[in-house]
């Protein structure tokens, strides 16, 4: 079995509102092995946004702060590291592809100079050499005719070419970690299995680790071998893709599947769950997922459920895990 | 069969075209044309309800603000409940504004955040009706109601209620004036899918219920299956396939709608679907390619193809298609 990559052990994050402060992410336990492809999927809300940027130490403060926990990556806690070795760190060693490129790109500079100075800053490499370098990552991530959209502005391309260009300013510095936050979310279905297909297709040749942080089950089923899921900012389940989808092991993870409109069966209604997922300053004791969940005991609301496992690698956090079967 | 005939016509438009202008030059003249939507015939009933699906730009949203009057249409003829569209003026457009009503794609940009739930409900009674407070106090009480959400919301703000909810105040208020039809853009793409399915179950009851009648825009070819019973296909501003939901997307004639479903995400990795891989992007609906406008992405295009546009014939009973490789009437699947 390879190192994990990336650790997470006991971290929690608190967001101070006028609501009163809350802890909005609560990971006990998670790790990304060296080379894998892991999903993380949750709803909006869940925390799951929280993780990347709790990984990459950008957790506005105030309102938020990181109470305790430690993300060790190769081995070194990144949340001791200084502000500008962790600078250092982002880009040149962890990556990310942020959801909505429109806003995530700069308006007023051509797309080739802004994968341009990515590679000054972190490469070192003068303007020519950097010019030639960012025409073959636009190759790489299939954009058609490369050397013109250097010079093209991010309004002038269309919305799964933005997120190309973001693709390719993640890949600028070969980092070993890669976190892709909801890269495919707001594209056609059509541009959205192309991206898809050139994630795979570049993991498979560059073997970089990837995080890939979704609300969507079924990209995470298409291009993650490992997942987790989070509910109300802690991890409900954790395993293989495959035996989580196939044999859910918590009754969320069970609800989340049941949810998805699927073409076949449109005549049969959605099995529904009730209600909404907690607000952060009022979480409900024992499991959160106790109030919408349909097979909760009174244990569920007393104490907090341990991680049972349930397979090789598939733990599920409840008191009924694989209630099911 | 789906019975796609029956009751009355809600929407019959024919040929729309609606072209938006390009101003360039001195004068900010028209120097070109985006042919947002280029000769379009649909024709919606109620009971029946349609859904509108193709990649961004092409068309599907234009398509549902000309035949409200959103934008006046360059071309065709759009009669709703029988009475003209086009040719009506500004003033006495009242039989569409209020008996069509719009559900947004985004619920945090949707609902005014300085009104109360009650009152953003209530305004389309206002506008509409003469009824007293009291009368409308009531029917708002009773649309909240339809939408599970409790008469002491009416008291609440919008930032007090979660996405999935705001999309159910959204259609609370589309529902209030008993509209014959509800258009419902992009109903769920903002939203997390726990809060989906319990808007898709709701939207489904009442449809049923109280015999509602939906014109969805959407993507999301799976939530059209659960709302629609007939499905119109757009590329580049032209319908390519109308039919029985269920039939197109089971036996789909045309090579793009072929495209479309199987670029749906699937989850069992071991039995995946055959993907047809569309190249490129969508042309510009500025200079449409020539003949068939799909032909420079279609994986099944022959030579004349870029030629002659194919005509819209009807393949099976109710089941249309332009494309030339079904172009013979009657052979289907």
């Amino acid at each position: 079995m390879p190192a994990p990559l990336l650790e997470i052990n006991d971290l929690q994050v608190e967001f101070r509102t006028y609501e009163g402060a809350g802890v909005t992410l609560d990971l006990s336990h998670l790790h990304v092995f060296e080379g894998e492809s892991f999903g993380l999927v949750g709803e909006s809300g869940s925390g799951k946004s929280l993780t990347a940027l709790a990984i990459l130490n950008l957790i506005p403060n105030p309102p938020g702060r990181i109470l305790r926990g430690e993300i060790l990556f190769r081995g070194r806690d990144l949340l001791k590291l200084p502000p500008r070795a962790m600078a250092r760190k982002r880009g040149a060693e962890i990556a990310t592809i942020f959801q909505d490129p429109m806003s995530s790109l700069n308006p007023v500079l051509a797309v080739g100079e802004q994968v341009g100075r990515v590679l000054m800053t972190h490469k070192g490499l003068n303007r020519a050499a950097a010019r030639a370098r960012t025409v073959e990552l636009f190759e790489t991530v299939r954009m058609p005719d490369a050397e013109s959209v250097l010079h093209k502005y991010p309004h002038e391309l269309s919305g799964g070419m933005r997120q190309r260009v973001m693709i390719a300013m993640a890949l600028s510095c070969e980092a070993p970690l890669l976190i892709a936050d909801e890269a495919t979310r707001n594209l056609d279905v059509t541009i959205q299995a192309g991206i898809i297909d050139l994630l795979a297709e570049l993991k498979e040749r560059t073997g970089v680790t990837v995080l890939y942080i979704a609300s969507n089950l079924s990209v995470v089923a298409q291009l993650c071998t490992r997942m987790g899921l989070l509910y109300a900012g802690q991890i409900v389940e954790i395993g293989g893709t495959r035996e989580v989808l196939r044999s859910p092991g918590h009754p969320y993870t069970q609800a989340l599947l049941d949810a998805i409109p699927r073409i076949g069966d449109a005549d049969k209604l959605l099995k529904v769950t009730e209600g909404f997922p907690p607000n952060p300053v009022a979480l409900p004791p024992g499991c959160r997922f106790h109030p919408r969940c349909p097979v909760a005991i009174t244990e569920c609301s007393e104490k907090t459920p341990p991680a049972v496992e349930v397979g090789s690698g598939h733990e599920v956090y409840c008191f009924k895990a694989g209630w099911s079967n | 069969m789906v019975q796609l005939t029956g009751q009355r016509v809600l929407i019959e438009a024919t040929r729309v075209k609606k072209y938006f202008p390009i101003k360039g030059g001195l004068l900010q003249r028209p120097v070109a044309w985006v042919r947002a939507v280029d000769g379009v015939d649909l024709i919606v009933r109620q009971g029946v309800s349609t859904g509108l699906v193709g990649e961004s730009g092409c068309g599907k949203s234009t398509l549902v603000r000309v035949v409200l009057r959103v934008y006046p249409a360059t071309e065709g003829s759009i009669r709703f409940l029988g009475q003209d569209v086009v040719g009506c003026p500004e003033g006495k457009l009242s039989f569409v504004r209020r008996n069509a009503q719009m559900v947004f794609q985004d619920p945090y940009w949707s609902l005014n955040p300085r009104m109360t739930i009650g009152d953003v409900v209530a305004e389309p009674l206002t506008v509409h009706t003469r009824l007293s407070r009291v009368e409308i106090g009531e029917q708002v009480k009773e649309a909240l109601e339809m939408m599970r959400l409790s008469s002491a919301d009416a008291q609440r703000y919008p930032h007090e209620f979660s996405g999935g909810q705001r999309q159910r105040i959204a259609i609370a208020r589309a529902l209030v004036l008993r509209p014959a039809l509800i258009i419902l853009d992009e109903p769920t793409s903002a939203i997390d899918v726990l809060a989906q399915a319990q808007i898709l179950n709701l939207l489904r009851s009442l449809q049923k219920e109280i015999n509602l009648t939906y014109l969805t825009v959407s993507h999301d070819l799976a939530v059209v299956s659960h709302l629609c019973k007939a499905v119109a296909v757009m590329y580049l501003g032209k319908v390519v396939e109308y039919g029985p939901t269920k039939e197109v997307f089971e036996t789909p004639l045309h090579p793009y709608t072929r495209a479309l479903i199987s670029a749906i995400p699937e989850f069992d990795s071991v039995n995946k679907r055959q993907r047809v891989v569309l190249t490129g992007s969508v042309p510009s609906a500025i200079k449409p390619p020539s003949g068939c406008r799909f032909h420079t992405r279609c994986p099944e295009a022959e030579e004349g193809c870029a030629e002659r546009e194919p005509q819209t014939v009807e393949a099976a009973p109710g089941h249309t298609v332009a494309c030339f490789k079904v172009a013979t009437p009657g052979r289907v699947h």
